[in-house]
């Protein structure tokens, strides 16, 4: 019987029927800031610290296996960055390589959209944030690249389903830009999320630099609001009803890879929400 | 029952009719812990070695809902201040399993349930002399399914007080555990590891040597345990393996 009342909620986690999950991310990283050629946003990841070795092996914070329900996200504490941070799922659609100008993007093998039931409709497309990780440093020249392909076909398709042949340049913020700087990738006019990103284009190419291409799906969000790191509550049913379910997305076809990771939104520096205390409840 | 927290006017009422309870709580680890690994926990975790013991109470009431909670720590962790059940002991040195107790029955807004700890752990009350041992725990499910297994390889030698969780590694399906009926080892010759479940009383991160007020468990959705005269409430840590200081004020409000 599904979750109906608060009384519901807490009867089903002293049932045994949630997650507690006691997080520890990895340690922040100073990556490289960004600035107006690559859109100004930086974002910055945690993923599971004891597991990890950044970034050629990525521990998913862990989840008790194969979930029989939906698993609501309840409540969560951060211990994060500023400007905003919490729980998020990246969905890693492709890996770019920064050394080497044209098609760069090798696109992971699961087919996008992923897909949610919305609103009472099935296998509905997540909008997702698109992000671009650096993973190995860039040097000599900045790279530069671009969601189409070198021919100039499209490279992204856009929240509606529409493909879009990107215009915009995202430049890296230094020739030297660090391992682990993470940036929203800037999207055409009108459009603020993606379904998949099909091409990459590398106009300008560095002696040195690798990038894995995410798109994020945001769980859980607090705004944290001073420079200091500080323990923040996000309380999913008492600020509005918030219950993602805490299971990932799937992918159209094949096996998405899905890591969940604290996530925090910051103009200055990169930062993760390096510890989350985090509370579902089993929709049974 | 529940007449405490069915409004904030009753939990005031009755904090002034039927007195509360301060509970200070102070512990430290003195020697640092051993970190857990992706077989063990996923996130290191560590057990202070003093408890409190829930005191008796007065005439017409039956035990006492923690209502707020300061707390101070000298590290940054996830902290969880639960009621804790002795689930089940292993001697290594014999492949010795004692059994516990059953997780216990507690009233939830207003439903007596059959609990399940959503936080069982094992915690090594004796260093162990032990490589790579793999332990096997068999228990009882959130539905009350007997014999399912969990398997953990712990690290080598882990040392007094240090806590691992077994929820990540729980069968496919499992969320919670109602019981311990065995624990095993593959391996070691001395020390001893005791499964616990925790129904957390209070949950939340204190960021090294900053005092904190932990959220009120009135706003939000977590479920409210009553505390129970002579059970017994651990503190845990978290995020990490080092040693820690601990300061806690627990305050308990009358429940009829």
């Amino acid at each position: 019987m599904a979750i109906t009342t608060r009384a519901g909620i807490q009867q089903n986690i002293a049932k045994g029927w949630g997650v507690i999950q006691l997080l520890s991310g990895t340690t922040r990283v100073g990556g490289t800031t960004a600035n107006a050629g690559c859109g100004f946003m930086n974002i910055g990841f945690s993923w599971n610290s004891i597991g990890t070795t950044l970034y050629t092996t990525l521990q998913s914070f862990p989840l008790p296996l194969s979930l029989p329900n939906e698993v609501f996200h309840l409540w969560s504490q951060y211990y994060g960055g500023l400007g905003g941070c919490g729980l998020g799922y990246l969905y890693k659609i492709g890996t770019v390589d920064l050394t080497a100008t044209g098609n760069q993007l090798t696109h992971d093998a699961a087919t996008f959209p992923v897909v949610r039931t919305q609103l009472n409709a099935a296998s509905q497309p997540v909008g997702l944030i698109p992000v671009v990780l650096i993973t190995t440093a860039t040097a000599t020249t900045a790279p530069v690249f671009r969601l189409r392909t070198l021919a100039g076909a499209a490279g992204y398709v856009d929240q509606d389903g529409n493909s879009i042949v990107g215009t915009k340049t995202m430049t890296m913020p230094a020739a030297a830009t660090a391992a682990g700087s993470g940036y929203i990738i800037r999207l055409e006019d009108g459009d603020s999320a993606v379904r998949d990103i099909t091409n990459v284009e590398v106009t300008t190419a560095g002696t040195a630099g690798a990038a894995t291409i995410y798109g994020l799906e945001i769980l859980s969000k607090y705004p944290t609001n001073r420079q200091n790191y500080i323990p923040a509550t996000s309380n999913g049913l008492f600020r509005g009803i918030e219950l993602p379910d805490l299971r990932p997305a799937t992918a159209t076809s094949g096996t998405v890879t899905a890591e969940l990771v604290g996530w925090a939104q910051r103009t200055t520096t990169l930062g993760g929400a390096d510890m989350i205390l985090n509370v579902g409840v089993l929709n049974v | 029952m529940g007449t405490a927290l069915n409004a904030l006017d009753n939990m005031v009422s009755q904090n002034q009719a039927k007195g509360p309870a301060i509970r200070s709580f102070m512990s430290y680890l003195s020697a640092n812990t051993t970190a857990a690994t992706t077989t063990s926990g996923y996130t290191s975790g560590q057990r202070f070695p003093d408890t409190i013991t829930v005191q008796s109470v007065g005439a017409g009431v039956s035990g006492g809902y923690v209502t707020g909670c300061e707390l101070w720590s000298s590290r940054t962790v996830c902290c969880v201040i639960a009621l804790e059940t002795t689930l089940g002991t292993l001697t290594v040195s014999g492949n010795s399993f004692a059994g516990g107790s059953a997780m216990p029955t507690k009233t939830v807004a207003g439903t007596s349930l059959t609990t399940a700890t959503l936080i069982p752990v094992i915690v090594v009350t004796t260093a162990l002399t032990a490589t790579t041992p793999i332990l096997t725990i068999t228990y009882t499910d959130q539905d009350g399914n007997t014999g399912q297994t969990a398997t953990m390889t712990l690290p080598t030698n882990p040392v007094i007080n240090s806590a691992f969780l077994v929820a990540p590694h729980l069968a496919a399906g499992d969320t919670g555990v109602r019981a311990v009926t065995g624990l095993s080892i593959s391996t070691g010759s001395a020390g001893t590891l005791r499964a616990f479940g925790l129904l957390p009383i209070v949950l939340g991160f204190v960021a090294a040597n900053v005092a904190i007020l932990m959220p009120s468990p009135l706003a939000t959705s977590l479920p409210m345990f009553l505390c129970e005269a002579n059970e017994v409430i651990a503190v845990y840590n978290f995020g990490t393996a080092l040693t820690s200081q601990i300061r806690a004020d627990l305050t308990f409000v009358a429940e009829n």
